[in-house]
């Protein structure tokens, strides 16, 4: 007798369904959550489809009309217009992709190599292995991390993708140590050792036993983190070593225009009120996937 | 409307909680009396609603899922249920007193014993008296808190952290610290489980030796049906929210009514040995969507027509032997 | 009667901050083919440890575990393979014995899978017969472990032990987490699969009633040392080491044939001492109420009173 397999992918996929359902009750049980999810969407999307949301897009790069230089925000410019005539709305829209990007990338690069640090020294605990992984987390985590995301970018040409590469080597290690906090209580647990009890390999274990109980905390931290990162990457371009010009950033707009504070305020307080939404939207979020995928008793 | 012989009197409590699921209704209709200095058990399984009881009466519900929809919880002719905040906390602590299960969790980690002692007794007083105790004073109540609880070298013990005891010891301190106030009322959660067979024993001889000597009352909340034999007057058996058998702790246990309660007790493994019964067929029904009538009738084997329909009424054995079931009731 | 397990003066210390601690000190024991040895004893008593060394979860400081004449003392990352599909474990808890984020499938083809029991196209059949062994509803396999009651979660962890076809299951408090009527059930369960395969279990528990209930013959330990071993019914009725009787009376029952047969109140008094700092001779004479000067200098000597009755106590060496 063999099990109709459609039959089960069915019920597998009905058991997903009613799990969806579940998380996003969670989710919602917290308005704040919505609030987050809602802003975070909001960004993407004016990111993604830039060109056509924005008022001007020709203003993206190295456009000049100095005959609307430092208009404040009217009608015709929302957020009023910087130095060389530029709207700054649609530069806070087309910087809110560079901001994204840095973001995403420096996350999606640092958590892997993090999250398997972290597993294997936990999972090792209290043997060589551990010793090594960790001392080298810790090696990278005693530099403060703006510094020495400042000294690689100062040393290697000031590009984006210098500015990616420091950040993201300053950022695998928090995942290692979040990881390995888990991971090696973990390894305690009465099913790691039952599956050590059995002979299933190392990699099974470390992968299908630890792993799946880590992924709640490592997504909230992930979502929180590229919050971080984008604060991190704006302070990078705010003194120079990010993005470079004309790139739109919001980090250099509040940069360059610190420079006219406090008469044309315009031009620093809504490119640094974008970069306050957007981490504030990646905070609330954060917080809501980690009430949803927190295992509860039922 | 007070009536002198009973210190408590729950009456028809409903208690539910909300959840993805919906409204789980835990409590459902449950009425128990404790009178003056009595000791009463209240016995059922995971998940019949003992321990949500117990939060009730104590005003301890989980906010904001859990919540009182009906019934009164009477102390000494008061219902608690419509006191305010503060007449609460005037009762809570003082005229009813709590230990709970587990000790390690209910003392806190980082203040010394001696601390939350004195914390707890200077409160005490302060409720109740509107004195302020002197710095002596307090650590002499200490003091003689902790040998009547026949804990050696209360002095030393006063300035070591809850880490530094054994877990019958932590027990002690959780006893001496609900006695303090000489409450009327103990509500007790199974304070022996966590702990050996052995400290359990020592752990309600002292409890009950206390309780005797201050004539408190308590209500013991228990599943050990050994425990509640051994050392309660009287039993309250819970099943899915619901009392079903009230006794002595002699009758109960020899003439057992209820099906439930039989089953119950013939699942205990016995020391005389005789292999054990195959205990109750089913399980614990969702609170989500209870069986209507009796709860307990999907599982009863001797379940009739009106048992499906009609929640069984409390059927008077005589002696204050009472049975909420159709078919050994009547 | 065929030995399946043989335990020769097995020590297993741990070295802590507070010093070295003697969770197991000189054990002997053996377990025979089909058999239920109970092994009993308070937290603290190094019960659970003699079992973490058997399935090796643990490998001993010295001495000798025998499993079928081969000596398995060490840990599980040198054990061979096979011996991994012979002995299994149940843990005490069944909430954290089963991976809260996997469903029952993936928990129960895991040692279908690493042994190679079934084509990987039968592991679903396979898992549902399991289901069914453990007389569980086929439609749990995707279920995760928390929407299971607690006595259905521990039919699920028996489950994954039968996977492998094992010859020796270890039982560390498989019912302790467990409601009685749930507890009738599993432990029923697990004597009706005894009947059936003829499996030998280590059976170890605090609770004497389930002991009473399940074990052909008790071992009851007290600081990482056996005090007495005894045939189930004998245990019970001649209880000799003073240990076994202030236990055995400390139960509370619920029934008065129980209240006659229960030995004497003992009142029970002190507490086990912090295994770091062990008392010397035997440990039990600070609590004992036949304490002479003789226990608190000379360990005790195994003495067998009865055939298969032993007893580690100076009282019943200085009467022979």
């Amino acid at each position: 007798m063999h099990s109709d397999t459609r039959e089960i992918q069915q019920r597998l996929w009905e058991k997903r369904k009613d799990n969806l359902r579940r998380a996003w009750y969670k989710f919602s049980g917290n308005y704040l959550s919505i609030v987050g999810l809602v802003i975070v969407l909001i960004v993407i999307l004016l990111a993604i489809f830039a060109p056509w949301v924005s008022p001007y897009p020709e203003h993206r790069g190295a456009f000049v009309d100095f005959s609307k230089s430092m208009e404040p925000p009217s009608s015709e410019h929302l957020l009023g217009t910087d130095a060389v005539g530029r709207d700054i709305l649609t530069r806070v829209i087309f910087g809110f992709r560079f901001s994204l990007m840095m973001g995403f990338v420096v996350i999606g690069l640092a958590a892997p190599p993090g999250i398997v640090a972290g597993l294997v020294a936990g999972y090792f605990r209290d043997t060589w292995v551990d010793t090594l992984i960790m001392r080298i987390t810790d090696v990278f985590l005693a530099v403060p991390p703006l510094i020495l995301a400042m000294a690689i970018t100062a040393v290697l040409p000031p590009n984006v993708f210098y500015a990616m590469l420091a950040v993201t080597l300053m950022w695998w290690p928090w995942y290692a140590r979040l990881v390995y906090g888990i991971a090696s209580s973990l390894q305690n647990e009465f099913f790691v050792q039952a599956a050590q009890v059995t002979g299933a390999s190392t990699p099974y274990i470390i992968f299908k036993e630890i792993l799946p109980n880590s992924v709640s905390a490592i997504f909230t931290k992930m979502t929180l983190d590229v919050g971080i990162v984008i604060i991190i990457a704006a302070s990078l371009s705010f003194v120079g070593l990010g993005a470079q010009p004309p790139t739109p950033d919001l980090g250099t707009m509040v940069s360059d225009g610190a420079k006219y504070m406090p008469d044309q305020w315009w031009m620093t307080v809504c490119p640094a009120l974008a970069i306050v939404f957007t981490v504030l939207g990646f905070n609330l979020l954060g917080d809501g996937l980690r009430d949803m995928l927190a295992v509860e008793e039922v | 409307m007070t009536d002198t012989g009973k210190l408590l009197d729950v009456r028809d409590l409903c208690v539910s909680y909300r959840t993805y699921e919906g409204k789980l209704k835990v409590v459902d209709g449950l009425t128990l009396e404790v009178r003056h200095g009595e000791k009463v058990g209240l016995v059922g399984e995971t998940g019949c609603g003992k321990t949500t009881t117990m939060r009730a009466i104590l005003g301890i519900l989980p906010r904001p899922a859990g919540q009182v929809d009906s019934g009164e919880i009477i102390f000494k002719g008061n219902n608690v249920l419509q006191m305010k905040q503060k007449e609460i906390q005037r009762i809570r602590g003082v005229a009813i007193t709590a230990i709970f299960q587990n000790p390690t969790a209910a003392l806190n980690p980082v203040f010394t014993i001696g601390q939350q002692l004195y914390d707890v007794i200077r409160s005490q007083e302060w409720r109740k008296s509107g004195k302020r105790l002197s710095g002596k004073e307090v650590h002499d109540r200490a003091v003689k808190a902790l040998k009547e609880a026949a804990l050696h070298d209360p002095e030393r013990l006063l300035s070591n952290y809850p880490v530094q005891l054994s877990g019958g010891m932590k027990q002690r301190v959780c006893i001496a610290l609900a006695m303090v106030s000489d409450a009327e009322l103990l509500i007790a959660d199974e304070p022996g489980t966590a702990l050996d067979v052995t400290i359990q024993d020592q752990i309600l001889r002292l409890s009950m030796f206390m309780m005797s000597k201050r004539n408190t009352a308590t209500l013991y909340i228990e599943h050990s049906l050994g425990v509640i034999r051994e050392w309660m007057d009287r039993v309250y058996v819970m099943y899915a929210g619901r009392t079903v058998e009230v006794a002595n702790s002699v009758d109960i246990f020899r003439s057992p009514r209820h099906p439930y309660t039989r089953g119950l007790l013939e699942a205990v493994p016995k020391l005389t040995g005789g292999g054990i019964a195959r205990g109750i067929m089913g399980r614990v029904p969702e609170y989500i969507d209870p069986p209507g009538g009796c709860r307990f009738h999907p599982r009863c084997e001797y379940r009739m027509d009106i048992c499906t329909k009609e929640k069984p009424p409390f059927f008077d054995l005589g002696d204050e032997h009472k049975v909420a079931c159709y078919h050994s009731g009547s | 009667m065929v030995e399946i397990l043989r335990i020769e003066n097995l020590k297993k210390h741990f070295q802590t901050a507070q010093g070295v601690v003697k969770a197991v000190d000189g054990v002997n024991i053996s377990l025979n083919e089909g058999e239920t040895l109970g092994l009993v004893g308070e937290s603290g008593s190094g019960k659970s440890t003699v079992a973490y060394n058997v399935v090796g979860i643990y490998g001993a400081t010295s001495g000798n575990i025998y499993f079928r004449g081969e000596d398995i003392s060490m840990g599980t990352s040198r054990r061979p393979k096979s011996l991994k599909k012979d002995i299994q474990i149940v843990f005490q808890d069944p909430g954290t014995s089963l991976n809260p984020r996997q469903y029952i499938h993936e928990i129960l083809a895991m040692p279908l899978r690493v042994h190679r029991i079934v084509p990987e196209n039968e592991i679903t059949d396979r898992v549902k017969e399991l289901l069914e062994l453990v007389q569980l509803p086929t439609s749990f396999i995707f279920k995760h472990p928390l929407e299971l009651g607690e006595g259905e979660k521990q039919s699920v962890a028996v489950a994954r032990a039968l996977a492998v076809n094992p010859s020796m299951i270890v039982l560390d408090e498989p019912t302790s987490a467990l409601d009685v009527s749930m507890q009738a059930k599993v432990i029923n369960l697990m004597l009706e699969l005894q009947k059936e395969y003829g499996f030998s279990y280590l059976f170890i528990t605090h609770d004497l009633g389930v002991m009473r209930n399940v074990a052909d013959r008790i071992a009851i330990m007290y600081l990482g040392k056996i005090c007495e071993v005894a045939p189930a019914a004998e245990f019970f009725q001649t209880p000799l080491h003073p240990y076994t009787r202030m236990l055995i009376s400390s139960v509370p029952v619920v029934s008065e044939e129980e209240e006659r047969m229960r030995p004497a109140k003992v009142a029970s008094r002190g507490e086990i001492p912090s295994p770091v700092n062990v008392p010397g001779g035997c440990g039990f004479h600070p609590r004992c109420c036949d304490a002479t000067e003789e226990c608190a200098g000379a360990i005790p000597e195994m003495v067998e009173v009865e055939s298969d009755h032993f007893v580690y106590c100076h009282k019943f060496k200085q009467e022979r």
